[in-house]
């Protein structure tokens, strides 16, 4: 099992790549619509990577309530089948 | 000996009239930068009224047939792939044949209704024919013209800031097989079912009533299945990204390659970002990915045979280079074709 550290790394990668910000700029606290201003195309491509990483699916449901950073990286940790 | 069916020419016309992201403002609530960046679009041909479908893979098929060196009377078979046929029936083949002044030749003509992926589905089509020496030489089409019924309100934004008009060409001709040779290698195509009401599609009307138009076509209230639906966006762009990624390898595999051995992939044009992540889920570098959704939006059955033709012409694409073609649509439709041109 990841931990939430190792859960971030991987998840700030990810939306740096597909969102082409600098990793700096993404912290847990990150609000994905607000601060780093992701438009909703690119969260789904995001959601696409964070499942194929992770071996996971999300449902709509689930992506609406992730509202931050920290918000994917907890519900991944807690719900990700693991390594 | 063995066929194979080769490329002997291609051709793409686009319609004159460009369309800029801005000029759609006049119709809905949308701007340039909502547009872009969501799908990677700046501009769109659109045909002006009057002209139909098989009008655009007439010029197509016109260019396709000069390039080939093959007359028109020399065709056996038509398959043209659409989703915008002239009328609902007969189909946009035999309009294109009529066109074509060959129509008391009685050459065969097949309509293939596979929407986004419907050039692959055409292509594998006639590739069969060729390989089973029933025909020669196929011309195989993909055109559309989506402007004339896309609904141009907010409420259709969605679906029509996407979609432009277009058409793409390519003359496939039979020819004894050589190893490391031309022609089509190894080609698959696929349906499932269960998307087709569940991502993006057109009812129009529904023969399960009589008559078979059970709205009034003018009550905007109404209507709303007059005009393209998008019911599932997110489930169109991830089944797309990962079913175009497997047919890609699926297809490299099958015929002995890696994607080291590529010199292009020619994917189907929806949207910039699907495109993108495709090709890094392939662990294809961009630079060998052929893109021009920018320019012509998204023309479905069209896509594929205008990129590809624009990319001979302009020389990227040389005799010898191994391409990939790969599509995924409404259907849900998908496939993939690996060709040495």
């Amino acid at each position: 099992m990841r931990t939430e550290q190792e859960t971030f790394e991987i998840v700030r990668k990810i939306v740096a790549r597909k969102a082409e910000l600098p990793e700096e700029a993404i912290s847990m606290g990150s609000d994905f619509r607000n601060d780093l201003q992701i438009s909703s195309i690119v969260i789904v491509s995001i959601v696409l990577a964070v499942e194929t990483e992770f071996g996971m699916e999300l449902s709509d449901e689930d992506i609406v309530k992730l509202a931050t950073v920290g918000d994917a990286v907890r519900f991944i940790v807690e719900n990700s089948p693991g390594p | 000996m063995a066929i194979r069916a080769t490329i002997a020419g291609t051709g793409s016309y686009l319609p004159p009239w460009v369309v800029k992201n801005d000029d759609l403002r006049e119709y809905m609530e949308t701007s340039d930068e909502w547009i872009y960046e969501r799908s990677g679009i700046r501009t769109r041909r659109y045909a002006e009224v009057g002209v139909t479908t098989s009008d655009l893979a007439l010029e197509a098929s016109k260019r396709a047939l000069e390039d080939a060196g093959v007359r028109a009377e020399d065709v056996q078979c038509i398959v043209l792939a659409t989703l915008s046929p002239d009328i609902h029936f007969p189909g946009t083949g035999l309009f294109l044949q009529e066109k074509l002044g060959i129509a008391g030749l009685s050459c065969a003509c097949y309509d293939v209704r596979a929407q986004c992926s419907g050039f692959l589905y055409a292509t594998e089509a006639a590739r069969a024919f060729i390989e089973s020496g029933i025909y020669e030489n196929v011309l195989v089409v993909g055109a559309e013209i989506h402007s004339h019924f896309l609904e141009f309100s907010t409420r259709g934004r969605l679906v029509t800031v996407l979609f432009g008009d277009g058409a793409g060409a390519v003359v496939l001709r039979g020819k004894e097989a050589e190893p490391g040779g031309q022609g089509i290698l190894c080609s698959e195509v696929h349906g499932d079912g269960r998307g087709a009401l569940n991502g993006v599609h057109q009812k129009v009307f529904d023969m399960g009533h009589r008559p078979f138009l059970d709205y009034d076509v003018l009550d905007t209230e109404k209507n709303a299945d007059l005009w393209p639906n998008m019911s599932n966006p997110r489930g169109l762009y991830t089944n797309g990204v990962i079913r175009m990624s497997e047919v890609t390898l699926s297809v490299l595999g099958k015929a002995g390659f890696t994607v080291d051995d590529v010199d292009w992939v020619l994917p189907h044009q929806a949207n910039l970002h699907m495109i993108r992540d495709m090709a890094e889920r392939v662990q294809l570098p961009q630079g060998k990915v052929l893109v021009n959704i920018d320019t012509y939006g998204n023309t479905s059955a069209a896509t594929i045979p205008i990129l590809l033709d624009e990319n001979i012409r302009n020389g990227k694409i040389r005799r010898g280079h191994l391409l990939v073609f790969t599509a995924f649509g409404s259907g849900f439709t998908w496939g993939g074709v690996l060709v040495r041109y």
